[in-house]
């Protein structure tokens, strides 16, 4: 942090307003609230299920090799035609490529809801390129024509109240005002029919790729995600290489922590089992399916202190509990992954040196190592984030805790210390405006205590 | 060097560990119907619904897509409307799962997948002895084919937190145990 | 990598895990005799809440403890170890465990927060450490010496108010649940209120309650404004650093609340 500037996550915070804080407060409330009562129907042991869950992650983990060439080979026997990307821009242009195979420039494309095409920046890129990207999520489709990003990982428009999506809809002419959720959820779906009936292509994430059976995984709510890869002729999916399970005998426990951890249902509406192109006797499905492994960092984080990081299934549930992202949203994070999860992936992906304090964006509560069905222990490696931006000097401290730490290696300098503190009032300290601000100075309250202890013996 | 090779060399070789044991909760006992109740009412529960064959009968006068399987079942002829035109796409189902009121349908010969997608309503008719208990259970028995597990009808809640149905699938689905 | 310093080994004492520390201890208890605890005063107490001391060696006391208390102790470290600079954090954890944990006694501390530092933290500074014998004071109280109900032994009981237990959140680290509010919940003037989002952070943070004070802030109304809806008139913690940051914000803007430590509750309830 460059002295006298504010950490990323709080400058911006201060420009958030109090009716986004309400938005994500609120949402993220519910989500909390739904979690638990949720999981507790669909597991007699909730503790033991995030015991297992980790272990098969850890698992994959220490497999991580074997189980890609095995998935890979299982693709390839279902028809799937398999990429990898070692890089956001390798990734882009082979999709880019795969597009102009697929179709011709001046295309649509319809995209389905992922996080991985969001971190490879590739809407931006196939738009340049000429195709005609429509996003068909419901919020993902607000937040493409808003020319926003989105703040959740799961719920993309939790920053925006109704008003707001009823004003860009009016505003893009998809029908009269309204503000009704149910009229919007119409309007999009009038509008995007189209899209689809027209789209030549359809690009989406996966949320897991079968290794033992090459089966893809997608799972969703509204129908968008099935139509995107069934109704084009092309499917290309996107998965960061980590999106793994061994077997489909997997999927019961990590579909029901997903779905209670998201969004506390019981579960997704629509889980899409992919396992390959149409086949001849069928009536429909795209005649190309396509897979992008990718890399972009991950080999990097694999090897690394932050590992565990990628146990993770993208639920959100860290976000919807965290004090400070209900309080910031996760624009405030700067980076395509918000929340804790953000906090430790955005960093281990990038490197400390490129988004050096955002690890200092938490209070260390624990609550979403907590929650996470997959336990990643968020709270150590953010410790971990802070010395080793510290370490490197990327980041520097606003207190001299060396100053400090002489007080607090001497009894005698202590208690010297102790007698001094009444005057501190007077004193500059580096860590006093930064309390001032919104709070008054504590005062010494009723007795000290070595005096007591003194007087009684 | 290829992408490929190069995050294949970059990644940990660890010594393969035997993977973690799944556990598997004992399954109760239950007839078909208890089955079929208790698939009722998570259903419900999802803002879908139990219906009869006179309930389907009804629903076939709106414009209707109909499957070949389901046309067989119902002694009619197997299409209608165009897919992107119909309000009611007609179904059957491989296998209901009580536990969660969700139903498996795979692709298979002839079998449409839009049909459960496009219309604002999804009519599936699921043979009696086609339900399991459990999710588990039920991922024993998948098709090698394109498989859909569908649970309830279509639904966001992007906008504030509030519960729509049907923003793209059907927003109404009856299911017909036969 | 930084292993346990030579001269802390030996005598410190460790436990395995978490789970396993109500075991250890029992072959600590002396058959028949008080069992000797030595109190980790935590910086705060020592600088701004001396009550709150005073109070936990009452708390001891009265169930049947004898207390020792180490002049020489400072601070665990916790404040430079959670702003990443380790190398101050080992200095003054260096120190801690010299002054502190070189006793057979177990070290008990009026904070979740001290205790998971020394518990949790210490492991993360030194390869190879084990968890050293610190405990919270509820933890201790409630799994050590299984005192589930506060013995009130004062003639005249306080008079009763409404009250709101923020469970601190540090508590998490070491794995408390209900203890603090299994023992308030028995003192007969305590209404225990029931508030939203109980189980969310106040905000506080340590420095960064400094550094993303506008984020603090917000956080910290939210829970007074949920605090203050649910009719309480006292915030009550087992952490003084959340109860610091809250009472400035309480003292800015003027809100009817006031805060205490869960041990000063029940020394009230001591004759």
């Amino acid at each position: 942090m460059p002295k006298g500037k504010k950490p990323s996550v709080e400058a911006f915070a201060r420009g958030v307003t109090a009716e986004t804080t309400k938005s994500v407060r609120a949402a993220s409330k519910s989500k909390t609230e739904s979690r638990i009562p949720t999981l507790e129907i669909a597991f007699h042991d909730v503790e033991g299920a995030r015991t297992q869950a980790a272990q098969i992650k850890e698992f994959v983990l220490d497999n991580i090799s074997s189980l890609l060439v095995q998935l890979e080979a299982k693709c390839k026997m279902n028809g799937i035609q398999v990429h990898w990307a070692k890089d956001a821009e390798s990734a882009r242009n082979l999709i880019a490529r795969l597009c102009e195979e697929a179709a011709p420039v001046g295309s649509t494309i319809v995209k389905a809801k992922s996080m991985a095409t969001e971190e490879i920046h590739l809407n931006e890129h196939l738009i340049e390129k000429g195709y005609e990207v429509v996003e068909t999520d419901l919020g993902e489709y607000v937040i493409q024509i808003d020319h926003d990003t989105p703040s959740h990982l799961v719920t993309p428009i939790i920053h925006k109240n109704k008003r707001q999506v009823a004003e860009s809809f009016s505003r893009e002419g998809l029908g009269p005002y309204t503000e009704s959720p149910e009229e919007l959820a119409a309007q999009a779906r009038r509008h995007l029919r189209d899209r689809f009936k027209e789209a030549k292509i359809g690009i989406s994430g996966i949320n897991f790729a079968i290794a033992q059976s090459g089966r893809l995984v997608l799972v969703e709510n509204e129908g968008n995600n099935r139509l995107s890869t069934t109704a084009p002729d092309t499917h290309i999916a996107v998965m960061g290489l980590e999106k793994i399970l061994p077997s489909e005998g997997d999927l019961p426990l990590f579909l029901r922590l997903l779905a209670g951890s998201a969004t506390g249902q019981r579960m997704t509406v629509y889980v899409h089992m992919i396992s390959g192109p149409r086949r001849k006797d069928e009536n429909d499905g795209p005649s190309n399916v396509h897979l992008v492994i990718l890399d972009n960092g991950r080999t990097k984080v694999l090897n690394g202190p932050y590992r565990e990081i990628l146990r993770c299934i993208r639920c959100g549930a860290c976000l919807n509990v965290c004090p400070v992202y209900r309080q910031v949203s996760g624009h405030a994070y700067g980076h395509v992954y918000s929340g804790p999860l953000g906090a430790v992936l955005a960093p281990a992906l990038e490197g400390v040196e490129q988004l050096p304090d955002v690890a200092k964006a938490s209070t260390l509560c624990g609550s979403c190592e907590e929650v996470c069905p997959v336990k990643i222990p968020i709270p150590r490696m953010l410790l971990q984030l802070r010395e080793e931006a510290v370490r490197k000097g990327v980041l520097k401290e606003p207190i001299p805790w060396s100053m400090f730490v002489f007080g607090a290696t001497s009894g005698l300098r202590w208690r010297t210390g102790l007698k001094l503190l009444p005057m501190s009032k007077m004193a500059q300290h580096p860590m006093k405006n930064g309390w001032t601000e919104f709070r008054d100075l504590p005062e010494k309250q009723g007795r000290d205590f070595r005096k007591w202890w003194n007087g009684r013996s | 060097m290829e992408d490929r090779e190069l995050i294949l060399s970059l990644l940990p070789k660890a010594g393969r560990k035997s993977r973690p044991p799944l556990a598997q909760p004992p399954l109760p006992r239950h007839s078909a119907d208890e089955l079929w109740a208790e698939f009722g009412i998570r259903l419900a529960e999802l803002g879908g619904r139990i219906g009869t064959r006179e309930d389907a009968e009804v629903i076939l006068a709106r414009p209707h897509i109909l499957d070949h399987e389901s046309a067989e079942i119902l002694g009619l002829h197997s299409g209608g409307e165009p897919i992107w035109d119909a309000e009611v796409g007609v179904t059957t189902a491989d296998l209901a799962i009580a536990e969660t009121g969700s139903l498996i349908l795979a692709t298979g010969p002839h079998r449409t997948r839009l049909v459960s997608l496009c219309p604002v309503l999804h009519l599936v008719l699921v043979p009696k002895d086609r339900i399991v208990a459990t999710m588990a259970e039920a991922f024993t028995r998948l098709s090698d084919r394109t498989t859909v597990m569908i649970t309830g009808p279509s639904r966001t809640a992007d906008i504030e937190g509030i519960l729509v149905r049907g923003v793209h699938g059907p927003g109404d689905i009856v299911v017909v145990p036969l | 990598m930084n292993h346990v310093p030579s001269n802390s080994r030996g005598t410190l004492t460790f436990v395995s895990s978490k789970a396993e520390i109500g075991e250890d201890l029992r072959s600590l208890n002396p058959i028949g005799g008080k069992q000797r605890v030595r109190l980790m005063l935590t910086c705060l107490v020592d600088s701004f809440f001396g009550e709150v001391g005073i109070a936990s060696v009452r708390v001891l006391e009265h169930a049947g403890c004898e207390v020792l208390f180490d002049k020489d102790q400072t601070c665990c470290g916790q404040p430079p170890f959670n702003s990443g600079d380790w190398t101050a954090a080992r200095q003054a954890a260096g120190f801690t465990m010299r002054a502190l944990l070189e006793h057979p006694e177990p070290v008990v501390a009026p904070s979740g927060s001290c205790s998971a530092m020394v518990r949790e933290g210490y492991p993360m500074l030194y390869e190879g450490m084990h968890h050293p014998l610190v405990f919270e004071l509820s933890e201790f109280l409630v799994h050590q010496l299984k005192i589930s109900e506060w013995k009130v032994t004062v003639k005249t009981l306080p008079a009763r108010r409404k009250i709101a237990l923020h469970r601190a959140c540090h508590g998490r680290a070491i794995g408390l649940k209900d203890e603090q509010a299994m023992l308030v919940s028995s003192l007969p003037w305590i209404e225990m209120m029931e508030f939203g989002q109980q189980e969310q952070c106040c905000g506080f943070g340590g420095a960064f309650c400094a550094t993303h004070n506008s984020i603090s802030a917000g956080i910290g109304m939210e829970k007074l404004h949920n605090i203050v809806d649910s009719g309480a008139e006292e915030i009550v913690s087992g952490d003084m650093g959340c109860l610091l940051h809250l009472n400035g914000l309480i003292k800015r803007h003027k809100i009817p609340l006031r805060t205490r430590h869960f041990a000063e509750l029940l020394a009230e309830g001591i004759a």
